[in-house]
């Protein structure tokens, strides 16, 4: 018989007073990398623009351009270490941004599979990415980026259990 | 499981002989359709070309008849234990074997070939990739039924894990009543053209008459010229003031007449049957449909309601399942045309096992959220300001302002009729500007939460809440964190306590 009985607010547990985890100190490469390869494609594209184009109008397109490239550089390099996860016993969180903070919370019996990824670059520096997909349509995933892969396979199969304890349960229960 | 004996769907079931008409109607829609610009060219420049040409059109056309009869041939579909298995193919041979309870909708289809002939195309729509839709195309209506019965019977049986039945609202449910049936009268069918989806209808008649101002041009005008020139023109010099508000009214009984014939042709005679936890629409006139949704599969219940249909007591239902990824052209779900308050209250009933609350005690966004979006608001404006400083027309920048004021108006009414109520397992957002939509999110169908806020919403402590279902995302915008934190943990220990599936 389910019972569904009245539950004290204090009961519930607070998602805000959890500590959090750090990702690796390698992914701070990662990300170095992918915004010196902005820094480049975004430059390169200005000095095209300034060799190519004579009017003085050019400088319409290459001053918004270089502040894009500079915002798209700079964002992530200050941004990374916001990005924030914890594992609870029911779900997962995932926290990041700097000046848009947000939490992603799924909870497991929600979780649809487990993926790992790795770039060629993080396979070098040994990390991985964990995502994890529920049945929502977009940006319904949860990537935690910057595990080392034996974390990342630590935690999937961890999930993997979880996610069959929990599936088991809930069929028990009708 | 109730397999009727007229109906073994346990052996190979072939599809019925009338479906051979069928293929040959789809056959040659589709040679006409690849086609037509040809032959649409020959009858213009009236020049035929010699007998070969419709020999290759012939020979097309036995081709894919041809192809298309294999298809029909190798066809075979049958249930055995609690699995549909479809065969198809003669020399690529597929079998395609789908789980019972992963089917979460059938729908029994026809368009206007198949309603001359008698046969309907069956719809099966599973959970997972659109890839692994199926078609069964061509079967006589009772045994179309019998199927559909077939198929979403095993479903009673895990129906009792996601309907939540708390004690008191139990005694709520009017266990055995008579009308299990909503029928939508012509009448209030008509009542509820006349006042749906102005604006909806509204664009498609100016994209429409876009194109057939550009097809005027093509014809008729050389390229320097242009045809907005002369309709400029016209209407600059005399009839300004009153082929003004002609065309104006007449665009305006344009819309309602053209959304009242699409309700009609679309809604026609449309009947809902609520028996044992399914909702079974079956509406048309040209091509009828009948579709079928067990109540648990239901992920989101949505109405909505203007000011002309609120004096009608009318409301629009939107019942929506899940949503494939890849083609979201073709939305699922159930909308239901016309259905008062009573009924409205049935459907949400039969779906949930409980009664619409009363949406009395509610939070409401922050105030900021109206700075915010008049400030997003100036943006076109300064735009336009720009625009008429440079082409030295600032003469008529007081054009912008009646635009800008309405502009404001319309945010401020969408603020005042935002509403969230967080009870009984759902989440209830009632928002909209004209059409005022409230939307029934059960806690249980719910994928994801985010939660967030932004460096400038700190010190007033606001904040944002996305919810993730499979049939979309709800957002609520610009409300208290606070109450937005309790919600978030409130939620999340509903579901993982629950432990109930979300389909």
């Amino acid at each position: 018989m389910f019972e569904n009985t009245l539950v004290e607010l204090d009961e519930v547990p607070q998602y805000q007073e959890i500590t959090f985890s750090g990702l690796h100190n390698n992914y701070k490469k990662i990300v170095l990398l992918n915004s010196l390869v902005t820094l480049v494609l975004g430059v390169g594209v200005c000095v095209a623009l300034f060799f190519l184009i004579d009017e003085i109008e050019k400088f319409y397109a290459i001053v918004p351009i270089l502040v894009l490239t500079g915002l798209l550089v700079l964002l992530p390099l200050l941004s990374y270490k916001k990005k924030k996860y914890a594992f609870r016993q029911h779900d997962v969180l995932f926290k990041k941004g700097l000046i848009f903070k947000s939490t992603h919370i799924s909870p497991y019996i929600r979780l649809q599979h487990v993926v790992i990824k790795q770039g060629w670059y993080a396979k070098k520096l040994g990390l991985a990415t964990l995502v994890m997909y529920t049945a929502a349509n977009n940006f319904s995933d949860i990537s935690i980026p910057g595990l080392t892969l034996e974390e990342a396979e630590r935690w999937k199969s961890f999930l993997m259990n979880r996610i069959q304890e929990l599936n088991d349960e809930s069929e028990n229960q009708s | 499981m109730s397999q009727k004996i007229s109906h073994n769907f346990s052996l190979p079931n072939k599809l019925d002989k009338k479906a051979l008409f069928l293929v040959l109607g789809t056959t040659l829609y589709t040679v006409a359709r690849a086609a037509w610009p040809i032959i649409a060219l020959m009858v213009v420049k009236r020049e035929f070309k010699s007998w070969y040409f419709f020999a290759v059109i012939g020979v097309i056309i036995l081709a894919t008849f041809v192809t298309k009869l294999i298809n029909y041939f190798y066809f075979s579909y049958q249930v055995v234990g609690d699995e549909l298995i479809i065969k198809k193919g003669w020399l690529n041979k597929s079998t395609t074997v789908v789980k019972l309870d992963k089917i979460h909708e059938v729908n029994l289809n026809q368009k206007f070939t198949h309603k001359i002939i008698g046969l309907y195309l069956v719809n099966i729509d599973t959970a997972g990739s659109s890839s692994t839709e199926i078609e069964i195309n061509g079967i006589d209506f009772q045994k179309a039924l019998a199927l559909k019965d077939v198929l979403t019977s095993s479903v009673e049986t895990n129906q009792e894990s996601t309907t939540i039945l708390s004690d008191e609202s139990q005694q709520v449910i009017i266990e055995d009543q008579p009308n299990d049936k909503i029928k939508i009268s012509l009448i209030s069918l008509i009542k509820i053209g006349l006042t749906r989806n102005y604006l909806q209808t509204f664009g498609l008649l100016i994209a429409f008459s876009f194109q057939i101002i550009d097809q005027l041009q093509d014809f008729f005008y050389k390229d320097d010229a242009s045809v907005y020139d002369d309709i400029f023109e016209a209407s600059y010099d005399q009839y300004l003031g009153l082929v003004g508000v002609a065309i104006f009214f007449g665009l305006i009984a344009l819309v309602v007449i053209f959304n009242l014939a699409r309700t009609l042709l679309t809604y026609y005679n449309y009947q809902i049957n609520l028996k044992d936890k399914h909702l079974t629409a079956s509406y048309g006139l040209t091509d009828s449909h009948i579709i079928s949704i067990p109540a648990n599969k239901v992920q989101m219940f949505q109405f909505q309601q203007n000011y002309f249909q609120k004096l009608m007591n009318l409301f629009e239902v939107k019942i929506k399942q899940v949503e494939s990824n890849e083609n979201n052209q073709k939305k699922k779900g159930l909308i239901i045309p016309g259905a008062n308050y009573l009924e409205l209250n049935t459907l949400f009933n039969v779906v949930f096992s409980k009664n619409l609350s009363d949406l009395k005690s509610g939070y409401k966004p922050h105030i900021r959220v109206l700075v915010i979006k008049i400030a997003i608001l100036c943006i076109p404006a300064i735009i336009a300001l720009t625009i008429l400083y440079f082409t030295d027309s600032l003469l008529f920048s007081w054009v912008i302002l009646p635009f800008f004021i309405l502009g404001c108006l319309l945010i401020y009414m969408g603020y005042k009729n935002e509403k969230m109520v967080f009870k009984d397992d759902f989440v209830i957002l009632k928002s909209g500007i004209w059409d005022i939509s409230t939307t029934y999110l059960p806690i249980d169908k719910i994928q994801k939460v985010s939660i967030s806020q932004s460096y400038f919403q700190e010190k007033r402590q606001i904040g944002s809440l996305n919810l993730y279902t499979a049939a979309g995302i709800v957002t609520l915008y610009y409300y208290d964190f606070y109450i937005l934190q309790q919600m978030v943990n409130e939620i999340l220990y509903k579901i993982e306590k629950n432990k109930h599936s979300w389909m």
